[in-house]
């Protein structure tokens, strides 16, 4: 009698954890999405699961004014506060900054074919287009960032796919993977660790004297065409907006002419510039030219603005986000 | 007894056989980025001859001989660049490649370590005009003419 209870009992001893460790992560993950902060912006990080809360709750909310951009306008050495879009919230605006360190014109297409598929409709987006990320040897020209390439996978055509980089996810184990499934702490765990211990790119950096030989090979002159993928993709974006009804202000990057003037002050330089302006006004959007507006005082290096800097852009960029 | 037209035809096709190839090489696109840095003046084009190399490595091509074969493409870029920036007074071609670091055994992939120089190719961009065709000549068989300059600053990965 005694040895026929013990199987049983040990049963019954193995359905009791699994089921108090089943409720535990249920508890947990309920508390997750219902008390983790939205950050101001993405961390450099940032997770498919992470992604996906957000563009969740984009679409529970009343139609917001979305930013789309690089380490400009994400803020690179600043913390989330100090950024342009930061200060555009704290002034009343329904900003939504979805920028992010290795954002490109292929990452603002793929990202806003997640908004539509979410079901997030943007009052306004405002684009940043930045000639550094139409380089070809730049690195995110043709990389899909790990998060968005996760989400936007079943998005993207055979075409897209073949054009671009979209490394998997994480390579994680079985026991990782599943876990992403199930514990909504741990499928965010790397935007919590980097919310609690700092970004690294959000550490301010001791000022030392920038060089321009150091941005050699930065932007490239070669006369822009639909060859390269940055403006094949930009047009790609601009195109998905207009058929969503989603207007566009786009804006070109603030960039240190006083710095890389021997490299850009060039006729092939207004050239690009030129051509990209004219591909979005062809659109029927506006475009706000920032390129040589900044003084050398408000960036960090060749284009990273100061928290001085970022207010400024805020002050450029309020009007076109009020109206 | 041979036939008049059959070798004929033999000699064509042999001939387009070899012709084919060689011909869809020479029109074949330099692999790797090649990116106009500086437009006038002292104008510079940087190379990235990373997967340019990777393309070769099944030919297990000794270093020297893969070097020659880098310092001839880049003479032939900076001919053909040599045409388009009209505002440079010298053109100099920079041909770097990505250096690997260790291999994730996780992730089973390569982690980046740095770009390496390699060489460095610099013309008076009026020589590079007037001497194109015979300086395309001397590239294509592995020489460099006399008014290039050619600056090693790296090696080639070992292997």
């Amino acid at each position: 009698m005694r040895s026929a209870m013990r199987p049983g009992f040990a049963l019954g001893l193995l359905a009791t954890a699994v089921l108090t460790v089943a409720a535990m992560i249920s508890l947990e993950n309920v508390a997750v999405q219902a008390f983790m902060p939205h950050y101001e912006r993405v961390t450099t990080d940032f997770s498919p699961a992470y992604l996906q809360r957000e563009l969740r709750t984009m679409a529970s909310l009343p139609p917001q004014t979305v930013f789309l951009g690089d380490s400009v306008l994400w803020g690179y050495r600043l913390a989330p506060g100090q950024t342009a879009v930061a200060l555009l919230r704290a002034r009343g605006c329904a900003c939504r900054n979805l920028s992010f360190k290795s954002g490109s014109p292929a990452n603002d297409y793929a990202l806003l074919r997640l908004l539509e598929s979410y079901g997030v409709r943007p009052r306004k987006l405002i684009l940043e287009i930045n000639q550094r990320v139409l380089n070809p040897a730049d690195a995110s020209y043709k990389s899909l960032h790990p998060a968005i390439a996760a989400l936007a996978a079943p998005l993207l055509t055979a075409q897209d796919r073949a054009a671009l980089d979209a490394p998997a996810a994480v390579q994680n184990g079985t026991i990782s993977r599943t876990m992403d499934g199930l514990s909504s702490l741990y499928a965010m765990r790397s935007d919590i660790r980097e919310h609690l211990y700092g970004d690294v790119d959000a550490a301010p950096v001791a000022a030392s004297p920038v060089r321009a030989d150091r941005f050699e090979g930065t932007y490239d002159l070669t006369p822009l065409s639909e060859a390269n993928l940055g403006v094949r993709y930009l047009r790609k974006t601009l195109a998905l907006a207009r058929n969503d009804n989603i207007p566009v202000v786009a804006f070109t990057t603030p960039t240190n002419h006083a710095l890389l003037h021997d490299y850009i002050d060039v006729p092939e330089y207004r050239a690009n510039s030129a051509f990209l302006k004219k591909l979005v006004r062809a659109t029927g959007n506006e475009v706000l030219d920032l390129d040589a507006a900044f003084a050398a005082r408000d960036f960090i290096d060749n284009d990273h603005l100061t928290a001085e800097g970022n207010r400024k852009l805020a002050d450029r960029l309020a009007p076109a986000v009020a109206r | 007894m041979t036939h008049p037209f059959r070798n004929a035809l033999a000699a064509v096709t042999l001939g387009l056989m070899f012709a084919a190839p060689l011909g869809a090489q020479a029109e074949q696109p330099l692999a790797g980025s090649q990116v106009v840095a500086k437009a006038g003046g002292d104008a510079v084009v940087i190379w990235d001859a990373t997967n340019w190399i990777v393309q070769l490595e099944p030919q297990h091509i000794p270093n020297p001989k893969l070097l020659a074969r880098i310092k001839s493409e880049s003479g032939e870029l900076l001919l053909k660049k040599a045409g388009s920036l009209s505002a440079a007074k010298t053109l100099t071609v920079k041909v770097v490649y990505a250096r690997i670091g260790a291999i994730s055994k996780q992730y089973n992939n390569a982690s980046f370590a740095d770009f390496e120089r390699l060489v460095s190719l610099k013309a008076k961009r009026s020589d590079a005009l007037k001497n194109a065709a015979a300086w395309g000549k001397q590239f294509a068989a592995g020489k460099m003419p006399a008014g290039v300059k050619v600056t090693v600053t790296g090696r080639l990965p070992d292997r």
